[in-house]
C-alpha cells in the first residue's frame, strides 16, 4: 500500500503536510507583504499641504484681472491677493471671462466689482479657485472703481525649476509634480490652465512664477514638452501683487532648456 | 473535472483559499488607508486608492509567479497552485482598479479622449528616463485582462491547452512591462533607495526560484533518442517508484513512464487541462492523476475515464531484464497500448 501524500484539489480534505504548506505560505506572504506595506508607508515621499475644497462652494468678491492670468483680486486676512481662476476639469475659465466681458456692458474690469462662486484650491502659499459651475459662477456685478494694479519689473533672470499645472499642484491632486504627474499636467496645460514654474528649495517648493511669452501672452502649447521635468528658463521677471511672472524671451525654444544638471543630480542622489 | 460548462465548481479547498485571499486584500487595504491617515494625512483619497491597488496587484503578481517554481521544488505547495487562477483574477481586479482610476484621474475631463491621452500626452518615446510609463502599464493590463477573461476551463477547452498555455505564459511579458512601469513611473517620485531595493529583491526571488526549478527539471529534458531511433533505453525499473513515474524526453516531448501493479505504461507528460506535468502525478484508483488539478487518465490508453473526454498520446514500451525501453514515436491520443508486465512485479 502506498501511503505517500498526494494532494488532489477536488477532494474535500487535504493531508496535514500540504495544509501546513498552505498555512506556511499564507503566513509568510502576509508577514512579508505587511512588512513591505509598513516600510512603504514609512519611506514614502512626504505629501505637501494642499487642499481641494471639494463639494464646498465659496464666494469671493473683488476685481477681475486678466494679467498675468484670469483671476480675481481680493482681500484675504488683511492682504490683497490675486486668486487665479480655472475651469472645471482640465480646462481654463476663459468662457467665464468672456461672459464677464459681456455682462460688464463696456465697462473696464477696474470699474466693476464681481462676486464669483467656486471651489477653493489652496496650499500654505497660494489660493486658486475652480469655477465649478461655469457661467453660474457669476453671482453679482456691481460698480466700483479700483486703483490700477502695480506691476514691478525685477529684471532679467535665469531660473531653474519645474513647469507644473497649478490646478493640480496647488491642491486638486497630491502629489502633482515630477514625471509621475507629467501626462496629467500636459492635459491641464493644453486645456488652457496657465503653466507655473515651481522652484524647489531642497525638498520643499518655495517660489512660483507664471510663465508667459515676452509679451505676457500664454505659451501653453510651447511648454508642453518641458512639463514635469527640470528646466532652466531665462527671461524678464515681473511682480504683480503676490505673484511673479517670467516672460520668456523669444524664440521660445532657445530660451527654455532641460536642466540636465538637475536631472543628473536627481538620478545620482535620489534628489 | 467537468464535462459541461459550470461557472466555478466550488469545494472546501477553493473556499478556504479564496477566503484567505479576501482577508489579505481587505487587511492590506485597511492598513494602507489607515497608515496614510496617520502618517500622510495630506495625501488625497484618489492617490491612496491608486497606490493601494497598484501595490496590491504588484505584490500579488510576485506571489503568483513564485507558486509555479515552488511546487516543482516541493510538491506540498501544490495546494497553493490548485486555485492559482482565483489569485490571478483577484490580482487582475486590483490592477484594473489601479489602471481605471489612474486613467480617470490623470486623463479624463480633458480636451482629449482619455485612452488617446495615455498614448499621446507624453511623447518622449525616445527617452529612457522620460519614457511614457503609463503606456507600459496599459499593455500589461491588456495582457492581464486577456488572461483573466480566458482563465475559465471553457476557454481552455475552446482554445486548446497549448494555445491557452502560450497565452498564459504572457504573464512573464506582463511582469517585465510592470517592472518597467514601476521603475520609470512611481519610483521616479520616491527618494528612498529602499523601494528600488525591494523591487530588485522581488525580481531576484522570482528569477532565482525559476532557475532552481529549471535546474531540477533539466535532467529530464535531455533527449534520450535521435531521429532514427526505434526503441531507446529510458531507465531502470528500480528508478520508478510504485504508482509514480519517471519523466524522459523523446521526440522533443516529455513522456511519463508509470509503474503500477507490476506493470509499466507511458503517456505524454502534458496534461490536456492546463499542461500540468502528469509525470509528477500519481496513480490513484487505477488512473494517472495530474498533480495540478487532479485530471485523470487511464495509463493503458491515455484516456480520461468516462464521462470525461480528455486524451493524451501513448507510447510503446518494452523490458529487457530490468531495463525499460521506449519507442519514441508517439501514438495518437487515446490509443490503447498493452502495459508491459514486470516479471518480478
Amino acid at each position: 500500500m502506498d501511503n505517500e501524500e498526494f494532494y488532489i484539489g477536488w477532494q474535500e480534505g487535504a493531508f496535514i503536510g500540504v495544509k501546513k504548506a498552505r498555512k506556511w505560505f499564507f503566513i509568510s506572504s502576509v508577514l512579508l507583504l505587511v512588512t513591505f506595506g509598513v516600510t512603504y508607508l514609512l519611506v514614502e515621499e512626504k505629501f505637501v499641504e494642499s487642499y481641494f475644497d471639494y463639494s464646498n462652494l465659496t464666494e469671493i468678491k473683488g476685481q477681475v484681472v486678466e494679467y498675468p492670468v484670469f483671476g480675481i483680486r481680493t482681500e484675504l486676512e488683511g492682504q490683497v491677493i490675486t486668486v487665479p481662476l480655472v475651469g472645471f476639469g482640465k480646462f481654463d475659465a476663459l468662457p467665464v471671462l468672456n461672459e464677464l466681458r459681456k455682462q460688464s456692458r463696456g465697462k473696464k474690469f477696474n470699474e466693476i466689482e464681481v462676486t464669483l462662486r467656486g471651489t477653493l484650491i489652496y496650499n500654505e502659499d497660494k489660493v486658486w479657485m475652480e469655477l465649478t459651475e461655469g457661467m453660474e459662477s457669476i453671482l453679482l456685478i456691481e460698480d466700483r472703481l479700483f486703483p490700477p494694479i502695480k506691476i514691478e519689473s525685477v529684471g532679467s533672470q535665469m531660473i531653474s525649476g519645474e513647469i507644473v499645472d497649478p490646478k493640480c499642484f496647488f491642491g486638486v491632486m497630491n502629489p502633482a509634480y515630477n514625471k509621475i504627474h507629467r501626462s496629467c499636467a500636459i492635459r491641464c496645460i493644453s486645456g488652457g490652465i496657465p503653466p507655473v514654474l515651481a522652484i524647489r528649495d531642497g525638498q520643499e517648493f518655495s517660489d512660483y512664477y507664471f510663465v508667459t511669452d515676452e509679451n505676457g501672452q500664454p505659451i501653453n502649447e510651447a511648454v508642453l514638452q518641458f512639463v514635469g521635468t527640470p528646466v532652466k528658463l531665462s527671461g524678464t521677471v515681473e511682480k504683480v501683487d503676490d505673484w511673479k511672472v517670467i516672460k520668456v524671451s523669444s524664440p521660445f525654444l532657445s530660451a527654455i532648456e532641460y536642466d540636465y544638471t538637475s536631472e543628473m543630480a536627481d538620478c545620482l542622489s535620489y534628489k | 473535472m467537468s464535462v459541461s460548462y459550470a461557472a466555478i465548481l466550488w469545494n472546501k479547498q477553493k473556499k478556504v483559499y479564496d477566503i484567505g485571499v479576501l482577508i489579505f486584500v481587505l487587511s492590506f487595504t485597511v492598513l494602507f488607508f489607515g497608515g496614510h491617515a496617520v502618517l500622510h494625512p495630506n495625501a488625497t483619497f484618489e492617490t491612496i486608492l491608486i497606490r493601494n491597488f497598484g501595490l496590491l496587484a504588484f505584490l500579488m503578481l510576485h506571489l503568483i509567479l513564485v507558486i509555479g517554481p515552488l511546487t516543482r521544488l516541493n510538491p506540498k505547495f501544490l495546494i497553493i497552485l490548485y486555485n492559482r487562477r482565483h489569485l490571478g483574477v483577484t490580482m487582475f481586479i486590483m490592477a484594473a482598479t489601479h489602471g481605471v482610476f489612474s486613467i480617470l484621474n490623470f486623463h479624463s475631463l480633458s480636451n482629449t479622449n482619455p485612452l488617446k491621452s495615455v498614448f499621446l500626452s507624453n511623447l518622449q518615446y525616445d527617452s529612457l528616463i522620460n519614457f511614457p510609463f503609463q503606456v507600459l502599464g496599459f499593455f500589461a493590463l491588456i495582457i492581464l485582462a486577456l488572461m483573466a477573461t480566458t482563465s475559465h476551463d471553457f476557454w481552455l477547452k475552446n482554445l486548446g491547452p497549448k494555445v491557452w498555455k502560450s497565452l498564459h505564459m504572457l504573464v512573464y511579458l506582463a511582469y517585465a512591462l510592470i517592472i518597467l512601469h514601476v521603475v520609470l513611473g512611481a519610483l521616479q517620485n520616491e527618494t528612498s533607495p529602499i523601494l528600488f531595493g525591494v523591487v530588485f529583491f522581488g525580481f531576484v526571488i522570482i528569477a532565482s526560484l525559476h532557475v532552481l526549478s529549471g535546474l531540477k527539471e533539466q535532467p529530464a529534458d535531455v533527449a534520450i533518442d535521435d531521429a532514427k531511433s526505434e526503441f531507446v533505453r529510458a531507465c531502470n525499473t528500480s528508478e520508478i517508484k510504485e504508482n509514480r513515474a519517471k519523466i524522459v524526453t523523446v521526440s522533443g516531448e516529455r513522456v511519463a513512464i508509470f509503474k503500477y501493479n507490476g506493470k509499466l505504461s507511458a503517456v505524454n507528460n502534458f496534461c490536456r487541462h492546463q499542461g500540468g506535468p502528469l509525470g509528477e502525478g500519481k496513480i490513484i484508483d487505477g488512473c494517472i492523476t495530474c498533480p495540478w488539478h487532479g485530471y485523470q487518465y487511464r495509463p493503458e490508453d491515455g484516456q480520461s475515464p468516462p464521462p470525461f473526454t480528455e486524451k493524451v498520446e501513448t507510447f510503446h514500451l518494452k523490458l529487457e531484464g530490468d531495463q525499460v525501453w521506449i519507442d519514441p514515436k508517439p501514438l495518437p491520443e487515446g490509443t490503447p497500448v498493452q502495459p508491459v508486465t514486470m516479471n518480478n512485479g
